[in-house]
């Protein structure tokens, strides 16, 4: 078995620095137009534009979709909006009752007797 | 120190159009593209060209290299399937052998006539010498040899396993040693 290699440094390409030179600048002089398209296309305007057409895309469909919507639930939305009432009423407590607790404020004396009075006309 | 930058990192470079990471990548993979070629054509000249357009091709498909850190092996491929193509042309086109050594490529500089016509005359004798050779063997003793791939790797590249590999290194180098006499037994150190 042959282990030694062949000496075929004369098929070296670069032993002549001046040819090699020159196919590397021919090689860099054709890829000049590709490279520069490249750069071009990486160039922060247009990364940021890349990214904003899909984001002004997805906005244009959510606005259609809000707006379908709307369409839709529009004639639910147009009636009159019922006064929810507040805990007191619900509860159907006094009006003084319920104007303590909103204030958060102890009756006086006088207060529970205006409550009393008040309570009684009660329908 | 200087650490020199990763394949992946200079992919991811030049798919940004960075003029500097492509030459990067050429500059560390132009020799080795260089002997795939000149494996399957037998002919410098038109390895040249071939490596050139693969270059450029691969610049072109550079978003389709998924394992940027395998760059070579993936780079390396598309220089043989050009090869092969190439190779495929021209002999359906002009009926030509398949190696044809390129005067041109041979001839040199001139810088140092003296120097320069022997290393010329070596060239010569090697390239006639690996035109002989079977592309399977040429392939893997120019990869081996020249450029100092690992068995493995070459197997990859070839689609073929690593003792395959050995086998074809060894009787390419017995061939050549048989076809260019002494010299390279006074050579061992290449």
């Amino acid at each position: 078995m042959d282990e030694r290699p062949i000496d075929l440094t004369p098929l070296d390409p670069a032993l002549d620095r001046e040819a090699w030179e020159r196919r590397v600048a021919a090689i860099m002089v054709l890829a000049a137009p590709e490279l520069a398209r490249r750069a071009a296309a990486a160039s922060p305007a247009l990364v940021l534009l890349g990214w904003f057409r899909p984001a002004l895309a997805a906005a244009a469909v959510l606005s259609i979709c809000a707006g379908a919507s709307l369409a839709l639930l529009g004639g639910q939305a147009e009636g009159p909006l019922e006064e929810t009432p507040i805990a007191a009423e619900a509860l159907h407590l006094p009006t003084p009752v319920g104007i303590w607790l909103e204030d958060d404020q102890a009756p006086s004396v006088a207060d529970l007797a205006l409550a009393v009075d008040v309570g009684g006309g009660r329908p | 120190m200087h650490v020199a930058d990763s394949d992946a990192r200079l992919v991811a470079r030049a798919r940004a159009g960075e003029a500097g990471a492509f030459e990067a990548l050429v500059r560390r993979y132009l020799k080795p593209a260089h002997a795939v070629a000149l494996g399957v054509l037998g002919n410098p000249a038109d390895a040249e060209d071939v490596c050139q357009d693969a270059f450029l091709a691969a610049l072109e498909k550079l978003d389709e290299c998924r394992d940027p850190e395998r760059f070579a092996a993936w780079l390396l491929r598309i220089v043989r399937n050009r090869a092969l193509n190439f190779r495929e042309r021209r002999a359906r086109r002009e009926g030509e052998p398949l190696e044809r050594v390129s005067s041109a490529w041979m001839a040199g500089s001139g810088a140092d006539p003296a120097r320069e016509a022997e290393r010329s005359e070596l060239r010569g004798r090697l390239l006639q010498a690996l035109a002989v050779l079977p592309p399977s063997q040429r392939e893997v003793v120019l990869l081996h040899d020249l450029e100092g791939w690992p068995h493995r790797e070459i197997g990859e590249l070839l689609g073929t396993s690593e003792g395959a590999v050995r086998v074809r290194l060894l009787q390419a180098r017995r061939r050549l040693r048989g076809l260019l006499g002494e010299e390279q037994e006074g050579n061992p150190s290449g």
